[in-house]
């Protein structure tokens, strides 16, 4: 690496992690907005009727809601700087307090999903990219329009259907069966994890039949984008000089596509991944719902079916941290292993 | 070398999906999958629910599902016996009044705590002030104001002094309100959840409302209930779909509170192909539609007549309901004493022509327009249905236009008592087994409803019901105040729902514990073992 190129990915780090900063003031920004164009306070939204005229202006005052909006602002800006993201008003519970105990599930979900997606996009990616506009290649391309437009209530509705209810393999809700979340402690939050931790065999194959349903029909949302993308690149790469010199020395075409394109193809592939960081935490949300899964999407909507806007700010503002925050590392990492992203 | 580890790692995973599905395709349910302990002694009674705990400090609540639980992990003095009406000694080895604003009792001796604690009458005072100081919002306080002091004059007796004479202070004494606590709970604020002790047939080991709560058998319970199995987990779903998914794949022993009328029926006619029973128990919850008499159109009486002159609970019930609820013709349900089918004898089948002639007797221009609102997550998700009947009823006779308007309950519960509704619809399970429970919250001058409804024989009555001991009085004022009811019509009941539970095959005690009480007693299980 020469030393020019070397300043360069340095420059694009540094900026890159600098424009971090103005991007997440933006985000909480725009969360803050929206919490509070809704009407009414947030206390009365979710206790009135339930507490007295006195006892609402208490908890306001103690919420902070009665302070000027620009207060509120400042309080809300430097509580997500010091991680505070406040309490639930219907449980008084902190918003760190429902991460750390319901974000074991929704990691499981999605870190599960994510590896359906690869394990499913790549090899159907490469043969359709293998096999372009062929019969294969088509039918490939109407699956991974399929898989990407249909709803995931709609597909995890179908998958209880055929694999729980028709044929009888696999449970269809929950993380594991009750009796077996009884009978294993929690310690990371992560039942597959504390199944491990208990010695507990029976209890993590349990966890990981629960966890098929789920994790299929979630990653299957990003099978079609995953797929699509990497077919589009694998073509493209299989037009680049150093495979047709592959072709030249008489290498077989798959082992053009495998061992020569495939690593070129991915790179690209790579970039897209932080965008798909949001769309598979939106997919948790609905799967979770659909799985009766006890994760951070399931209590999004707990928390707004009970109206309180301080448990729906928090969990929000998380979010989209979090989905900055992966975008920031898929960059970093991209710029590393792609010699053309610079500045 | 990278091509051959692609391989085996492909062939790894092709492996992997292979044996998971040639595991999970024998006939077995996913719950005999979990490690093979189907068949284990120990396993514990799971029960599947939609419902929401809150609170299981008695001081904290005033909901069933958090109340169920205060049932099984407290005592109270006095407890309705399963199938019984009447509040017999729980804690209490006896109760009994000095006067009529006195109300003595004595406790049985050797109780004690699940923690080791002894119980004594000062626990009783603790539990009791503790209520009246925390006035939690919940409101289940308010059970106990008609209490002017309580006082513990020995180790073993406790002393109720009334403001007022109450007949209905012992079934009081029943609910969750007067459950007694440990002298170390906060008199001031409430015990955390997953810090509460009691002295019931159970002790709360996990707690945590968003997913599972359970329960274990209380070695130091000294009481009358025979525990019949080795604990309990409660399984919270979010949908009713999720439940009945749950207890047809034998993930839940029992499903109970709430199944959709769908799935309901669908479990009976093809339950028993899939090892599954529905079981059906008496039952007292009630749902009606509050009219607004503060103001028009239903301030004229002529108004409300004609909507209870019309509405066809019949078809409510069978068509909306598929027979799973039983029509209401009176504010108190059939299976309580004191209960008299008065909207029946009022008004007999539903008559449109009766309802025209009673507007056009008062000067009503017709159609009378009106909002009628309800709530879609409360009460089953049948409710829109329903005013969706409700509403074509009325407007078929060309007397009435409705608008349909619907809030979720958060909304819901904050707005119904300010009046904005003109019509509106609601649910109501009983705090106690009493006739009475189902009068004066209503048609009391200061009822919850607050719809302007007042009306000065129905106090009197009310009076006669809290305070006259003598059972034939109390049943003359039932009587009497459902015929006033029907005739100004100022609330309309629907109907009445039995309580309806789906268990596995081999599961015994829960038809028992379906019963009026409206009580699950977990402890009568049984048939989770081989």
């Amino acid at each position: 690496m020469s030393t020019r190129t070397a300043g360069s990915l340095r420059t694009y780090l540094l900026t890159r992690v600098l424009l971090f900063v103005p991007q997440v003031i933006v985000i909480l920004t725009i969360v803050f907005v929206l919490m509070r164009v809704a009407p009414g306070d947030p206390v009365s939204v979710a206790l009135g009727g339930q507490r007295s005229e006195e006892e609402l202006a208490e908890l306001r005052a103690a919420a902070g809601y009665d302070r000027p909006i620009i207060v509120q602002y400042w309080e809300y800006i430097s509580g997500v700087l010091r991680l505070d993201f406040g309490h639930t008003i219907i449980d008084n519970r902190s918003v760190a307090e429902i991460f750390a105990v319901n974000g074991g599930a929704t990691l499981t979900l999605t870190v599960a999903a994510f590896v359906v997606a690869l394990l499913l996009a790549v090899p159907l990616g490469l043969i359709a990219g293998r096999f372009r506009d062929t019969p294969l290649d088509g039918s490939l391309r109407v699956f991974g329009i399929l898989t990407y437009a249909a709803p995931v209530f709609f597909v995890g509705l179908l998958m209880q259907l055929a694999f729980a209810r028709g044929l009888g393999w696999l449970p269809s809700s929950s993380q594991a069966s009750p009796v077996v979340t009884a009978r294993v402690p929690s310690q990371t939050n992560i039942f597959l994890v504390d199944a491990l931790l208990a010695g507990d065999t029976a209890a993590f194959w349990n966890g990981v039949q629960h966890l098929v349903l789920p994790a299929v029909t979630l990653g299957l949302l990003l099978t079609g984008t995953f797929m699509r993308i990497i077919r589009v690149n694998l073509i493209q790469t299989m037009r680049s000089d150093y495979v047709e010199a592959a072709r030249a020395r008489g290498v077989s075409e798959t082992r053009v596509v495998i061992q020569h394109a495939f690593r070129n193809a991915m790179v690209p592939f790579v970039t897209i991944l932080g965008l798909q960081v949001a769309l598979l935490l939106g997919g948790a949300i609905l799967t979770e719902q659909t799985f009766n899964w006890n994760g951070i999407g399931s209590q999004l909507v707990r928390y707004l079916d009970s109206r309180d806007y301080i448990a729906v700010q928090g969990i929000i503002t998380l979010f989209a941290l979090a989905v900055v925050t992966a975008s920031l590392l898929i960059d970093i990492i991209n710029a590393i292993i792609d010699p053309r992203v610079r500045y | 070398m990278r091509a051959r580890r692609f391989r085996g790692a492909a062939a790894f995973v092709l492996a992997g999906a292979f044996a998971l599905a040639a595991c999970g395709g024998d006939d077995d349910t996913a719950a005999d999958d979990d490690g093979g302990e189907a068949g284990d002694s120990s396993l514990p009674v799971v029960l599947g629910t939609t419902d929401t705990v809150t609170n299981i400090d008695p001081a904290g609540s005033y909901d069933k599902p958090s109340w169920n639980i205060v049932y099984n992990t407290y005592q109270r003095l006095l407890a309705v016996p399963l199938g019984g009406s009447e509040p017999q000694p729980d804690a209490a080895e006896s109760c009994d009044w000095d006067d009529d604003t006195t109300y003595r009792c004595t406790l049985k001796s050797g109780q004690t705590f699940a923690d080791g604690s002894e119980i004594t009458s000062e626990n009783v005072v603790h539990s009791i002030e503790r209520q009246l100081e925390i006035q939690h919002e919940s409101n289940g306080w308010q059970l106990l104001t008609g209490i002017e002091e309580v006082e513990a004059p020995d180790e073993s007796t406790v002393v109720f002094h009334l403001e007022s004479p109450d007949a209905t202070f012992p079934f009081i004494l029943t609910t969750a309100a007067a459950a007694i606590v440990p002298m170390d709970y906060p008199a001031d604020e409430l015990q955390p959840n997953d810090q509460v002790v009691g002295s019931g047939p159970y002790t709360v080991d996990e707690f945590d409302p968003t997913q599972q709560i359970q329960l274990g058998v209380n070695e130091n319970y000294a009481g009358d209930r025979e525990v019949n199995n080795s604990g309990v987990i409660l399984q919270f779903y979010q949908t009713e779909s999720a439940l009945k998914q749950a207890i047809e794949e034998g993930e839940v022993m029992i499903a109970y509170r709430s199944l959709a009328v769908t799935d309901v029926e669908d479990l009976e006619e093809n339950g028993a192909e899939r090892g599954v029973e529905v079981v059906v128990g008496e039952g007292t919850e009630i749902n009606y539609m509050v009219l607004q008499a503060s103001r028009e159109p239903f301030d004229e009486p002529a108004v409300r007549q004609a909507v209870a002159q019309i509405i066809d609970r019949e078809t409510i019930a069978e068509s909306v309901y598929r027979g799973t609820v039983t029509p209401l013709y009176g504010p108190i349900p059939e299976g309580v004493p004191g209960h008299v089918p008065s909207f029946k004898e009022q008004y007999g089948e539903p008559d449109p022509e009766a309802a025209e002639q009673l507007l056009d007797e008062a000067g009503v221009e017709t159609p009378v327009e009106f909002d009628a609102w309800w709530m879609p997550d409360r009460y089953g998700e049948e409710i829109g249905d329903m005013f969706g009947e409700i509403e074509r009823q009325l407007e078929d006779t060309g007397l009435f236009e409705v608008n349909l308007e619907q809030l979720s309950w958060a909304q819901y519960a904050e707005t119904f008592s300010d009046q904005s509704m003109d019509a509106f619809d609601l649910g109501w399970f009983p705090d106690y087994p009493d006739a009475s429970n189902y009068i004066e919250p209503f048609y009391h001058a200061e009822s919850v409803v607050n719809n302007g409804y007042s009306d000065d024989e129905m106090d009197e009555l009310i009076d006669v019901m809290l305070t006259d001991t003598d059972e034939e009085a109390r049943l003359d004022a039932f009587e009497r105040a459902s015929e006033i009811v029907a005739e100004d019509a100022p609330i309309i009941q629907l109907w009445q729902r039995d309580q309806i539970a789906a268990v596995r095959e081999g599961v015994e005690g829960v038809e028992e514990t379906l019963d009026p009480s409206f009580i699950f007693y977990y402890d009568v299980v049984s048939g989770v073992e081989e």
